[in-house]
């Protein structure tokens, strides 16, 4: 008795592993990571000793590898003062924006939220992307994110949960970009 | 008579101009940073040893490499390593004086202040490869 329900167990707990990197290794998931991870690389550069910035043109031109050149970005205001979004159109604009993150935040640390199936289950399990396709072709992908970010002017740091949703091509190049990203609240030790 | 005086002005123009410029570029970072660690290191020595005129000639020094390590990093938007970097000088010319003046406790709560400002440039600013460091922005 205690063996079958023992090998039960671990048939069960075998199952969830089978259907959790099913998830993980979706397309989808992998268009989503990729994006973060390139945006999260934005800050890793660094200064020579005789003080020249390194490596972060490269960083740059690896996130604008994801984009095609005709893009639509909408991205969160870029200063205080403000109100709403800001519209880039075109991969140049776009460029600019992904250069001013790379120059002027540090610690970049987005992370794509997890979700279980209880009422509680927010910050562990999976991390869920959506995806359609598009009827224009392509498809599209959402998933809800937490950004966490340092300026690097005074280290001041940073914290907003967002969700971000990006249309692909069917050359698989980013062709609309919506970053969401509600009540950034600075980060204070207690 | 014209032409030579032209020419002379000319020599003269380029060497104050190539003065200049040299006098604009700071040593490379790494070389800075060991200089003030040794003469860190010979402060407390010194601030230990009681020897408050040593002490005062290591503050004297590390003023200056702290003015160094402000310029290195003036250029870039990175308003709390220049902090950093004017705190520390602060705190070095307040050990000078108080070694100066014998008075060891307060220049002991200086050397301390610089210790902290070392520590929290070095947090944000200092990457350990396990070969070396990196100078992050």
């Amino acid at each position: 008795m205690r063996r079958l329900i023992i090998s039960a167990l671990i048939l069960f707990l075998a199952a969830i592993e089978v259907q959790a990197q099913a998830a993980a290794d979706s397309p989808e998931q992998k268009l989503a990571e990729e994006w973060i991870k390139r945006l999260n690389a934005l800050d890793d550069w660094y200064l020579s000793a005789e003080g020249k910035e390194e490596g972060v043109e490269q960083l740059v031109n690896s996130m604008m590898e994801l984009y095609a050149p005709d893009v639509i970005a909408e991205v969160p205001p870029h200063d205080e003062d403000q109100i709403g979004p800001v519209m880039l159109r075109g991969s140049g604009n776009v460029r600019k924006w992904v250069d001013r993150i790379a120059r002027s935040q540090v610690r970049l640390n987005y992370i794509i939220k997890r979700q279980t199936e209880g009422p509680t289950g927010d910050y562990e399990g999976w991390r869920l992307v959506y995806s359609t396709p598009l009827p224009w072709g392509g498809k599209g992908i959402a998933f809800p994110i937490i950004g966490v970010w340092s300026l690097r002017e005074d280290r001041r740091r940073f914290m907003a949960p967002g969700a971000v949703f990006i249309q692909y091509g069917v050359d698989g190049k980013i062709r609309r970009l919506r970053l969401f990203l509600a009540e950034i609240d600075q980060v204070v030790p207690l | 008579m014209n032409r030579q005086f032209v020419l002379i002005i000319i020599i003269i123009a380029a060497v104050v101009a190539g003065a200049t410029a040299s006098a604009q570029q700071h040593r490379p970072y790494n070389l800075i940073m060991k200089d003030v660690g040794a003469t860190f290191a010979s402060l407390k020595k010194n601030l230990d040893a009681n020897s408050a005129a040593a002490a005062a000639e290591d503050a004297a020094k590390l003023q200056g490499l702290f003015t160094e390590t402000e310029a290195f990093w003036a250029p870039f938007d990175t308003k709390d390593a220049v902090d950093f970097a004017k705190r520390a000088r602060d705190a070095a010319a307040a050990v000078g004086t108080a070694a100066k003046g014998n008075d060891t406790k307060a220049a002991q709560a200086s050397y301390t202040a610089i210790q902290k400002s070392c520590a929290n440039c070095h947090f944000s600013h200092r990457e350990e490869t396990g070969k070396g460091f990196l100078i992050r922005p």
